[in-house]
């Protein structure tokens, strides 16, 4: 045997190897290596929102909650699922980051074939959808369909198109979504119910309904011309509403101006008559004197205003008579307004 | 003995018990459904999970799905019956519900893959073809809502009554591509489902077309009508105006000729009594109005007022 004063690096040679000596480390060497292994093979954990499905024998024996547990090792199989996680599942886009502020994706490879659906009315519209369900039997879920998110895929594909199939484009742009989240919600539980799947639709969101790119403008002209069309409407209301009015006012004021004028003038009539009729009272008393004493009255106040007075005898008969027409010639048109 | 050689011999032995009871016993999971062959010969058909025994290298087994299992079709192009150019892509979940019988005609799953495409095309071409676009398009026969009147009276102009509709057809289809199927080959359609049905892509610009120009359409018959009833209403605003002011008019117009009739019937009344003597009054007043520092007055000697420059007595008479 060569041992210790070669300088060459130690080899494994398996001839080398002092079995005589270490004989009786052998067997238990490897029995405790294969218990180690079993041991490693008997425990499993289960999470906190998770479950687990114990098959003995490829045989369901029982469901299991989170924590750590014992099982049979090769005999016993552990099928575990999230139950009380949400899932998404997406249609038309991809969220691309979440957070306060999400970005989608809308043109992946495939998006429109998930999005452009024909309408009732042979339209066409990009509906963007998402689903929230869980598993609420995890048996189910294993044992019935094989592959049961692909199967909710296209269960929702289907069951969306036919209801928007159903609809008009306006009711799947605006007027209509509630209701369609709604009955795609309980269509698609009911086909996954029959089907086995174990799922539970919490919800059926429509994120983002548009009419395809190459008729947005039309679209939007019609709603531009709702709006155009009431506003014209209104502006014609406001304005009647303003002049109509006014012009009501305005008659009552010509027409209390015109009794406003009838009153003066039917009390200056009176007042008129009245200051006459006292003169008559006053002169049926005594006619003569009243006549006379009126004349001279008149006379006293109008001749001091006068400054040309000229008194002619009527027996005169030689006096030519002249006027001087150049420098008194406001005479003459005192004369002609006589 | 060696040491070496028992080693050897143990681990031999030991893979060879291994291989041994791996080649006898088997596990059925509750997922699956075996078949038991004899030199390639079905022997045994296993449905139910557990534990089983088999003759090692003799009896070979072919494992098979039980659960449903998803097939999905490629698009395909069908011409309606009222010749509109549509893509119609299915995909349908179905089942072996007979392994033995499948395992004979078919030998494994993509094999029944292969059936389903034959079979579902060809039935879904068939009836699609048959039926007018509507009738795969719409489910039921539910009005359709819209946000104006123009535009569900254009959609009422078009509305044609289907008689099934889309959940009727895909039953329809269901049935037609079920035919046989579980006797041929052991199999068995859960549920067929249509996720894509539009039209072709090389019709769809012209879609698109016919899309805005009923909209655009639309839009203006929405302008028009708010011009139209703008007109209406200034003109009716106008006539009204020309009403009220007109009335006005008139009315004071009548107020102001009875105020005038009333004033000279109060004076004609007045005066008539004594119009002398009024003539004299209002003469006088005239007088008292006109003459102003320019008037020029010439009067004879003989007039009243200069009645007693001459003399004193009346008319002769002293007093």
């Amino acid at each position: 045997m060569a041992n210790g004063h070669e300088s060459k690096p130690p080899e494994f040679n398996f001839d080398n190897i002092n079995w005589q000596a270490n004989k009786k480390y052998i067997i238990p060497g490897i029995g405790a290596f294969v218990i180690l292994i079993l041991i490693s093979l008997s425990y499993y954990t289960v999470n906190a929102n998770q479950e687990g499905i114990i098959l003995r024998f490829g045989a369901y024996t029982e469901t299991v909650g989170p924590g750590l547990h014992f099982k049979i090792p090769i005999v016993d199989k552990v099928l575990k699922g999230e139950v009380k996680r949400i899932y998404n599942e997406e249609f038309g886009f991809r969220t691309r980051a979440s957070g306060k502020v999400s970005s989608f994706s809308y043109d992946f490879p495939g998006a429109l074939d998930e999005s452009l659906m024909l309408t009732g009315d042979l339209n066409c519209a990009e509906v963007h959808w998402v689903i929230r369900y869980k598993i609420k039997n995890l048996k189910d879920f294993f044992f019935n369909v094989r592959n049961v998110r692909e199967t909710l895929r296209q269960v929702s594909q289907g069951v969306m198109r036919r209801i928007v199939g159903d609809r008009s484009v306006d009711e799947v742009l605006t007027i209509g979504r509630t209701e369609i989240e709604d009955v795609v919600k309980t269509e698609v539980s009911k086909s996954l119910d029959a089907y086995g799947c174990g799922l539970s639709i919490q919800a059926v969101m429509l994120k983002g309904v548009n009419p395809p790119a190459a008729v947005k403008e039309a679209f939007n002209a019609v709603n531009q011309a709702v709006q155009v069309r009431d506003r014209i409407i209104n502006d014609a209301e406001g304005q009647k509403n303003k002049i109509l009015p006014a012009a009501l006012g305005k008659k009552e004021q010509v027409i209390k101006e015109a009794e406003g004028y009838k009153i003066r003038r039917i009390n200056e009539a009176q007042g008129d008559t009245n200051a006459f009729l006292a003169i008559l009272e006053e002169y049926k008393k005594a006619q003569d004197v009243t006549r006379r004493r009126l004349y001279l009255e008149t006379m006293a106040e109008i001749l001091p205003k006068c400054e040309k007075l000229y008194l002619i005898d009527e027996s005169q008969k030689g006096i030519l008579p002249f006027i001087n027409l150049g420098a008194e010639s406001k005479l003459f048109e005192t004369e002609r307004q006589k | 003995m060696k040491i070496q050689s028992i080693i050897l011999i143990a681990v031999i032995a030991f893979v060879a018990l291994i291989a041994f009871v791996k080649g006898s016993l088997y596990i059925v999971d509750v997922r699956e459904q075996v078949i038991v062959t004899q030199f390639g010969r079905p022997i045994r058909t296993i449905t139910e999970p557990g534990l089983y025994g088999k003759i090692p290298f003799i009896q070979d087994l072919r494992h098979f799905e039980k659960r449903a299992i998803e097939w999905d079709g490629e698009s395909s192009d069908i011409l309606t019956r009222d010749k509109e150019n549509i893509e119609v892509n299915t995909w349908a979940l179905w089942k072996i519900v007979d392994p033995l019988r499948f395992y004979t005609a078919l030998g494994a799953e993509h094999n029944g893959q292969g059936v389903l495409d034959e079979i579902i095309e060809s039935s879904v071409k068939n009836i699609v073809s048959a039926y007018i676009l509507k009738e795969i398009v719409r489910d039921t026969n539910r009005k359709l809502a819209y946000t104006s009147k123009e535009l569900e009276d254009a959609e009422m102009m078009k509305a044609v009554l289907i008689k099934n509709g889309r959940g009727k057809l895909v039953a329809e289809i269901k049935i037609a591509a079920s035919r046989g199927l579980e006797e041929r080959y052991g199999m068995q359609i859960v549920d067929v489902v249509i996720k894509h049905i539009n039209y072709v892509s090389s019709v769809i610009p012209k879609i698109y077309e016919r899309m805005r120009s009923e909209r655009f359409r639309i839009a203006n018959k929405y302008e028009s009508e708010g011009r139209r009833e703008e007109a209406e209403i200034i003109g009716s605003m106008k006539k009204e105006l020309e009403r009220i002011q007109s009335e006005g008019y008139k009315r004071a117009k009548e107020i102001i000729g009875d105020a005038d009739a009333q004033a000279i019937k109060i004076y004609a009344d007045a005066y008539k009594l004594t119009p002398e003597f009024y003539s004299f009054i209002t003469t006088l007043e005239t007088y008292k109005k006109t003459f102003n520092k320019d008037t020029v007055i010439i009067l004879g000697t003989k007039g009243d007022y200069f009645k007693y420059l001459q003399s004193y007595s009346v008319d002769g008479v002293d007093n």
